[in-house]
Order: C-alpha cells, then sequence, then structure tokens
C-alpha cells in the first residue's frame, strides 16, 4: 500500500516536472538558436545538409560537444505539452480558448510526426507525348544491373565501395572508382585496362559535392570479368543520366548497366499531352504553367490538368508542377509527386489554433471591459 | 477653432506641391494622352505610369526640368531632337567618366552618347563576365549604358512617322507628299539604286556630286539611319491590334500594309509638333480608355500614400508640440484628425492598388511595407479611440512614418510590377500574406508599445495607473500578434503544400516566421510562468522588432531557398544598424529603470 502510494507520488511528480513551463521556457529559445543556425549554414552547406544536421537530428556535434538537435528539442516539446494538456490544463470555460490552441498545436506536431515518417517525394519528368508510371528520387542514386530483360537489380549508390565484386552468373563486376560528383577529363592511360564505351575517351575525376546534393553528378568506373575463363571484357565508365549505357553480350546472357536516380513504381500511368508555358504578354517572365495528362491505371483513363498552386491528387499521391524542360529537341514537364499521410493535420491544425487564440483573446477583452466598468 | 486648424492642416498639404512653370514651349493638355494604354513589363497601363516608370529610371525624380513625366515622354517621342539636349541622366559618379560637374549631376542624351561611344569595347567584354563580378565602377558603367539602350529606343520609337527635313517628292519625281519614312519606304529600293548607280559613275566623293544626288545621298543615308532604329524597338507598345499590344515599328514591320493604323499617331505628332490643341484633342476623342486605366492616372496624380506620410509627420510633431507647449487649444481631436485624414488616405491608396492590380494589396517587399504601415496605424489608432490617452496617437503617427519613410527607401521605378507564377493566386496571397503581414503589424505596435512603457518607466514619466495601462494593452497586441503571424505560418505551409508538395520545408522565410511565433511564444508563457520578470518581459516584448526585421527582410540576404521573389540587395547596412540601435536603445533604457530600482531599494 505504502509502495502503491509512493509509486502514484512519483509519477505525478515526474509528471508535473514533465509539464513544468520551465521545460518549453528553456527549451524555446534553444529551438530558436538550431532555428537562427540551420538558416543561416544553408547558405553555406546546402537546405538538405542543414535540415539533417540541425532540424532531423536528436543530436549533433559541435567540436567534440553533443548539442540536442531539432528532432529532439521538438519531441521534449511535444511530451511536455502533452503532458500540460491532458494532466494539468485547467478545463474551465476561461481557458477554453488556451486549451484550443494546445490542441492545436499538438495536432500540428503531431502531424508533423506522422508526415515525418511517411512522407515520400521525387519527381517526374514526362516529355510530350510519353508514358511515365514511376518517379524517380530526388537523391537516392542506384547502380541498375539487368542480366536479363525481365530481371532488373537496383544497387543503392551509397552501398557500394570501391574494390566491391557483384557476381552476376557467368560476369564479375568489380567497382574500380566512384565519385559523388563527378568531372570528366581526357584518360592519362597507364593502366593495360580494356577501356570500352564512355570510358575510351574520359576519365572521370571526383570534385567537390555541390551546396544542393541533388545537383551532383555521380558516376562510376567499373570492369567486367567473365569469371568462367577470368578474362577481362573492358573497364566502362557510368556517368548519371547518361542516355547511352553500356550493355555487351556473353553466350549465356545480355547485360546493360545503368546509374540513375532510384525510382518508384506509382501502380498507375501518367501521360503528357501537352505542356505549356503562358508569359505576360510582351514579356518573357512566364505567368502560368500547365500540364494536360491523361491518367491510365487499369482498364479507366482520364485527363486532368495541373497547373502553378492546382495539384492533382490521386490515391494518396499528390502532383505538383515544378519545372519544365523546354529545347529544341525536348519538351517535357518536371512535375514533383509527394506521398503525405499527415497532409491533412495542417488544416485541422490551423482551424483549431485560429478558433482558441481568438476565443481567448475575446474571452480576455470581455473580463478587461467588465473589470474597467 | 478645431475645424479650422484641420482643413487649414488639409489644404496645406494637398496643395503643397506647386508646380514649377515648364521648360517647353509646347502648350498642349497632354491629360487625356497621358491615361491612354500601352503595354509594358507584361501589363497594360496608362502612358501616364510608363513614363513615370522610365523619368524615374534615368533621372530619380517624378519630373525634370518642370515637366511632368508626361509632358517629358511627349517631346521624346514626337520631338527627339529636343529631346536629347534635355539633361535627364542622372550620374552621381560624374567624375569616374570625367564629366563636369553639372546641376543636380543630369546629363543629356548627347552628353551621356559621348561618354558611352568610347567605353563599347569595354562594355562587349563585361557583357561576357557574370555580373556579380563586376567592380562598383563597371556596374555603374553598364547601368547607364543600359539605360542609353532605352533611351536610345524610346527617342527612335516614333521616328517613322516624324517629318523629314527633305523634300522626298521631288527627288523621287512623284506627285504624292511624302513626308516622313513610312511615306518613302517604298520608294527606298530606288532611291538606293540610283545612289550605287551615282556612287559606280562618280565616286563616293560628295564633291563630285550635283545638289540633287548630295540630297538623295543624305536622304538615303537619313533612311537607313531611321530603318536601323526601328530593329527590335518594342518599348512603345501602343496599337492594339488582334488582341495584342505591339510597338509601332512592329506593326510596320511585321505587316507594312496595317500602317494605317499609325494614322492616330501620326495625327498626334502633327498636332504636338504644331502645339494644336484642336487636332490634339480631336485624335483623342475617338480612343477608348478603360475606367480602370483612367483610375490608374488619378492614383499616380494624386500620390496619396505620399499625403498620407505627411499627415503622419504632422500628427507626430502636433503631439510633440502638445506635450511640450501648454496650449488651450483642444489639441487631442486635431490630433485624432490629422491621424484619421492620413489613414484614410492610406486606406484608399491600398484599395486603387487592389483595384488597378486586380490582385490582393501585398505581393512584393515594398507593398508588404506599405500594407504593414497601414496595419500599424489602424491598430494604434483603434487604441487611441479606446483609450484616448495620446499613445494610440503617438504609435501610430510613429510607426506610420517610419515605416513608409522606410518604403520609399525600397521603391523601384515600377512599383506595380508583374508577379512570379507562384504568386498567381489572389486565395493565398489574401489569406496567407495579408495575415502574415497584419502579424508584423501588430508586433510593430507591440514593440513600440513596450519602448513606451521603457522611457515612460526610465524617465519617469506618467504615474502606475498609466503604465498598467500599457501593459494590458501590450498584452492584448501580442495575443494578436500571436494569433495573426502563427495562422499565417500554417497558411504559408499550406500554400507551400499546394505550390510545391510541402508543408514545411525549412526555407529561410517559413524559419524567419516560425522564429516569430517562437519568440512571442516564448514571451507570453515566460511571464505567465513568472520565469519572466515584468520588466524583462517589456524588454522581451521591445525586441521583438528586431526578430520581426531578421524575419521579414534579413532572411533575404541569404539569397537561399524557393521565396527566391523576395529577394533584396544592399539592405545588410540598414538591417545590421536597426538591429545595433535597438539593442542599445533597449538595453540603455533596461539598465537605467534597473539601476533606479536598486537605488530606491537601497
Amino acid at each position: 500500500m505504502f509502495s502503491k502510494i509512493e509509486n502514484n507520488y512519483t509519477l505525478s511528480e515526474l509528471g508535473r516536472k514533465i509539464a513544468n513551463p520551465a521545460v518549453l521556457f528553456f527549451a524555446l529559445p534553444w529551438l530558436m538558436i538550431l532555428l537562427i543556425i540551420g538558416t543561416i549554414t544553408q547558405r553555406y552547406i546546402g537546405l538538405y545538409e542543414s535540415v539533417q544536421t540541425y532540424f532531423s537530428s536528436c543530436i549533433f556535434w559541435w567540436g567534440v560537444l553533443p548539442l540536442p538537435g531539432g528532432l529532439l528539442t521538438i519531441a521534449i516539446i511535444t511530451t511536455a505539452l502533452s503532458f500540460k494538456f491532458l494532466f494539468y490544463s485547467k478545463w474551465n470555460f476561461k481557458h477554453s480558448g488556451i486549451i484550443l490552441s494546445h490542441l492545436g498545436v499538438l495536432i500540428l506536431l503531431y502531424g508533423g510526426l506522422i508526415t515525418s515518417v511517411t512522407n515520400k517525394e521525387g519527381f517526374m519528368i514526362i516529355p510530350e507525348g510519353d508514358v511515365v508510371s514511376n518517379f524517380s528520387s530526388y537523391r537516392n542514386r542506384v547502380l541498375n544491373v539487368e542480366p536479363s530483360q525481365d530481371k532488373k537489380i537496383a544497387i543503392p549508390f551509397e552501398t557500394l565501395k570501391v574494390g566491391k565484386e557483384i557476381k552476376l552468373d557467368d560476369i564479375t563486376i568489380k567497382i574500380d572508382e566512384l565519385c559523388d560528383n563527378c568531372s570528366a577529363q581526357a584518360p592519362t592511360g597507364g593502366d593495360d585496362k580494356v577501356l570500352q564505351g564512355l570510358a575510351e575517351n574520359m576519365e572521370l575525376v571526383s570534385v567537390p559535392s555541390e551546396i544542393e546534393a541533388e545537383r551532383n553528378l555521380s558516376g562510376i568506373t567499373l570492369s567486367l570479368t567473365q569469371s568462367s575463363n577470368e578474362s577481362e571484357i573492358g573497364t566502362y565508365i557510368l556517368l548519371e543520366d547518361i542516355p547511352k549505357n553500356p550493355e555487351f553480350k556473353t553466350e549465356k546472357q545480355t547485360i546493360k548497366l545503368s546509374l540513375g536516380r532510384e525510382k518508384s513504381p506509382l501502380g498507375f500511368s501518367v501521360k503528357l499531352i501537352d505542356f505549356q508555358k503562358t508569359d505576360y504578354p510582351g514579356t518573357n517572365k512566364a505567368k502560368e504553367y500547365q500540364s494536360d495528362l491523361i491518367i491510365y491505371d487499369k482498364n479507366a483513363e482520364w485527363p486532368v490538368k495541373i497547373s502553378m498552386n492546382k495539384p492533382f491528387r490521386y490515391k494518396g499521391y499528390s502532383f505538383y508542377q515544378s519545372s519544365f524542360v523546354e529545347n529544341p529537341e525536348l519538351e517535357a514537364t518536371v512535375l514533383s509527386v509527394v506521398k503525405n499521410s499527415g497532409r491533412a493535420f495542417p488544416y485541422i491544425s490551423s482551424l483549431i489554433i485560429f478558433l482558441g487564440l481568438l476565443i481567448h483573446l475575446i474571452i480576455r477583452l470581455i473580463s478587461k471591459n467588465r473589470e474597467v466598468s | 477653432m478645431r475645424l479650422a486648424l484641420l482643413l487649414l492642416i488639409l489644404l496645406t498639404v494637398l496643395f503643397l506641391p506647386i508646380r514649377s512653370e515648364a521648360n517647353s514651349t509646347v502648350k498642349i493638355d497632354l491629360a487625356d494622352w497621358a491615361s491612354t494604354p500601352i503595354l509594358h513589363d507584361g501589363r497594360i497601363k496608362p502612358i501616364d505610369s510608363f513614363a513615370r516608370i522610365y523619368l524615374k529610371t534615368f533621372s530619380a525624380a517624378q519630373s525634370i526640368d518642370g515637366l511632368s513625366a508626361t509632358q517629358w515622354l511627349a517631346e521624346t517621342l514626337f520631338t527627339p531632337d529636343v529631346a536629347a539636349a534635355r539633361p535627364i541622366f542622372k550620374i552621381y559618379n560624374y567624375e569616374q567618366f570625367y564629366l563636369n560637374k553639372k546641376k543636380s549631376n543630369l546629363y543629356s542624351y548627347l552628353e551621356l552618347s559621348e561618354l558611352i561611344k568610347p567605353r563599347l569595347n569595354s562594355i562587349q567584354e563585361l557583357t561576357s563576365i557574370d555580373s556579380k563580378e563586376w567592380s562598383t565602377e563597371q556596374t555603374s558603367l553598364m547601368e547607364l549604358y543600359e539605360h542609353y539602350i532605352i533611351y536610345t529606343q524610346l527617342l527612335r520609337s516614333l521616328t517613322l512617322i516624324l517629318p523629314l527635313n527633305i523634300n522626298a517628292s521631288d527627288l523621287i519625281n512623284t506627285d504624292k507628299t511624302l513626308t516622313n519614312y513610312i511615306d518613302i519606304a517604298p520608294y527606298q529600293s530606288d532611291i538606293t539604286a540610283n545612289i550605287k548607280k551615282t556612287i559606280k559613275n562618280k565616286g563616293t566623293n560628295l564633291r563630285k556630286y550635283s545638289e540633287d544626288e548630295k540630297q538623295r545621298a543624305e536622304l538615303s543615308f537619313n533612311l537607313k539611319a531611321i530603318e536601323s532604329g526601328g530593329v527590335n524597338n518594342n518599348i512603345l507598345r501602343v496599337i492594339s491590334l488582334d488582341g495584342r499590344y505591339i510597338s509601332p515599328w512592329e506593326l510596320f514591320n511585321e505587316d507594312s500594309d496595317s500602317v494605317n493604323q499609325l494614322q492616330k499617331w501620326q495625327n498626334l505628332s502633327f498636332a504636338y509638333r504644331e502645339d494644336n490643341q484642336q487636332i490634339w484633342s480631336d485624335t483623342l476623342t475617338k480612343v477608348t480608355i478603360s475606367t480602370r486605366l483612367k483610375v490608374e492616372h488619378l492614383f499616380n496624380q494624386l500620390n496619396l500614400i505620399k499625403h498620407a506620410l505627411t499627415f503622419y509627420i504632422i500628427c507626430f510633431f502636433l503631439i510633440i508640440v502638445k506635450t511640450f507647449v501648454p496650449s488651450n487649444l483642444k489639441f487631442p481631436k486635431v490630433i485624432l484628425g490629422t491621424l484619421i485624414i492620413g489613414v484614410t488616405l492610406h486606406f484608399v491608396h491600398l484599395l486603387l492598388r487592389v483595384y488597378i492590380l486586380e490582385r490582393a494589396p501585398v505581393g512584393t517587399l515594398y507593398e508588404s511595407i506599405i500594407f504593414v504601415s497601414f496595419g500599424c496605424v489602424f491598430a494604434a489608432l483603434f487604441m487611441e479611440i479606446r483609450q484616448k490617452n495620446m499613445t494610440g496617437a503617438l504609435l501610430g503617427a510613429l510607426s506610420g512614418a517610419l515605416l513608409l519613410l522606410t518604403a520609399n527607401s525600397f521603391a523601384s521605378p515600377d512599383t506595380m510590377g508583374t508577379l512570379v507564377a507562384v504568386l498567381n493566386t489572389n486565395f493565398w496571397l489574401y489569406t496567407h500574406v495579408l495575415c502574415i503581414t497584419l502579424g508584423y503589424s501588430w508586433c510593430l505596435i507591440s514593440s513600440l508599445l513596450a519602448h513606451f512603457y521603457l522611457v515612460k518607466k526610465a524617465f519617469l514619466f506618467g504615474n502606475q495607473k498609466q503604465l498598467k495601462a500599457i501593459q494590458t494593452s501590450l498584452k492584448t497586441f501580442l495575443i494578436l500578434s500571436l494569433l495573426f503571424t502563427a495562422i499565417g505560418t500554417i497558411l504559408g505551409g499550406i500554400w507551400a503544400d499546394q505550390s510545391w508538395g510541402r508543408f514545411w520545408g525549412w526555407d529561410p522565410k517559413e524559419n524567419g516566421a516560425l522564429l516569430i511565433v517562437l519568440w512571442l511564444i516564448w514571451i507570453l508563457h515566460g511571464r505567465i510562468s513568472n520565469h519572466l520578470s515584468r520588466l524583462s518581459y517589456v524588454v522581451a516584448s521591445a525586441y521583438l522588432s528586431i526578430v520581426v526585421v531578421i524575419a521579414w527582410f534579413g532572411v533575404n540576404l541569404l539569397n537561399v531557398g524557393l521565396h527566391s521573389y523576395g529577394f533584396t540587395e544592399g539592405i545588410t547596412i540598414g538591417i545590421v544598424s536597426f538591429c545595433l540601435l535597438e539593442i542599445i536603445i533597449t538595453s540603455g533604457l533596461w539598465i537605467k529603470i534597473h539601476r533606479r530600482k536598486t537605488i530606491s531599494e537601497n
């Protein structure tokens, strides 16, 4: 009995400590400092790195000193507010505005958590008249190996290491060189390697990464040997987004190699009928972008339009007009693709916070007027 | 007496800009012409707006040498020979270009031309270099060159209909009256063939030519010069053809059969050069001008925002006078009257902008300052009407005047430019942008109120009751600020979700808005939980202005993120100076109050 009372007391004390306003009072300035640092560093290390280091991290290192990152700070604030809201709110009319506002903030914070866990995003480049049924990742690259027509292996770029060997029946692929961001230079020669394809005219040089990692041009130098007789097939270079990729035949199989962005299937297809860029009259300044598309899903097809601020949503995916390609050889639309299970939360929370603060303000003004009278 | 005083102020302000006598021999009334349409920078606007934009671009002034912008443009178009000699180009660093110092640092097109010609090679080299690598001197040179090119186009935009000083009919042996380029153009190939024949027979030495041959050579040379001036000359898009606006030269080069469309401009040109009001007015009576263009012309003429600024300044000085000079006059109502007139003019200015641009009044940084200043004055006026103790009037006049003066420094020659595609949505401009800018307004008023409290407390103005009233108002404004900035920020996230596919991307502009929200939450909760003393809470509220300035202007300095339409250069010194000054003033007041408290306790 005594122990139970003691436990209850301890839990209650713990809850009170978690919900203590001091938590918020000290966590908020730290979050503001992180916000300032994370914003300024975007100019120097890029948005992605900055977000990963300061906002999406639990801990980040300042020299040898570990400091709480944005994720941990927000988690602490969310926990404190949850305890305060559930156990220590004053549930009366006078505090109804505050309670509603806190509820709205909690919905926003938990919605953010759901978004960060479930969010999936990428882009699609669809040339006019083409049908595309997958979208590409902004950052993740993969080495695609197609040992046969019906088989495709995608190896994440970050798992590749120099010297790593990939064995396919009779063929061994060995990674000779890797670079996150490559530049090409004339071959220096010297090796006895059998150079094939791009490797005949160039070799890769690693250059510093771009501030925005999605602008990096990744590349791989790899050599292929026939396992059965250990004869060298050749050394190849794979560069991201190069349409002409190595393809070679052995007695048993035809193997295709390519390096590109990681692709995710949509489960349906999108065809671009027409892309239109409307300029302000007499200028080259864009006023509006619009893509006319056809969606194919199983046996159904229907037309849709996507333009600035008017996305198209289907099967949990949202498609946004983000850019375009326009040159004499190609006219294509670039769509952002996002799957976000938490997208309803900000809409709900903004309404609740608005109501909460408004009610609080009205109650305050009424009570002040009463005091005056 | 009060009414008389108010009327006196009103009349003085409205009739303050007395027009000086124009230094032009042409007396035609250009009022109707000023409203005629022109397509410029993607928007159909009245000629008057077009003229103002370019005059301000070249001379940094609204009028020049006693000429209004419209008069200056008419002179440029119809009498380019006269206009070329008029000093209109502001060159501050004249010494760099070895120019003699002149009155107001203004130089003519002819002088600018002399400056540019020997530097054409350097200019060509500079065009191949990234503009970010140009030195200050090189940037000045390129800016002048750009002005030179634009003005050259303007001077030549009607040369195809302006009279030539040669009797071409006799030279071409025709009965038709040939007065300008479009009359003579059909014969140009004959004239050229004739000249070639003369050159073949007599060579290129003009002394060997007969008088007729000399005149023909001169005519041929002039025609070539006029023709070259028409290449890509599309600055004056005043001809409405098949639903689009094109320049006279575009019309002539695309479809010389439609040149009868230029008859109106030929008549105007004739009327202007002959100073014939009758022909001028008759020509313009046939032109239909939309109400929107007329309103924009009126908007330009009224310059309501300038008058609103004047009223705010007058209001501020009246409060100073009232504070320090004892008077029997019932000042408060006059002060309130000037503030109401100022805010009404300000409001009408915003309404007219909405009507003219057919969108929300906030789309650019300049517009946001105009709107925030209105929000500040409006809130302060509301406070003054409730409390009637001059605090609201003082804060309103001060914030209105300071922000409108700041807006002036952000005003580009064209303050009604078109917006980038992502901003082309009235719904989000009306909801998110207005909400967040109103949030800025309440934040600035809160900060001013906090300053006011600190000054009163530090210098022992006012009593405890007054200080308590300020604190009550401060808390109300802080909650209002939180309401508007929090909702505005979330609405911004929702807009981002609609446009870019994500609610939150830690973009600098988003982070700036969040910073204000967090600061407000911190000071309000800090006070409720007693972690902040009353004084620290007021000081933290005073620092809100720094947070707002960093979020509003500071993040633009980073030049990163998706909000590229808000980037501004050259404001670093201004922002740093403001923040330092704020820190010094607020901390100074804080220390003074703290010391006084310590002494009294001892």
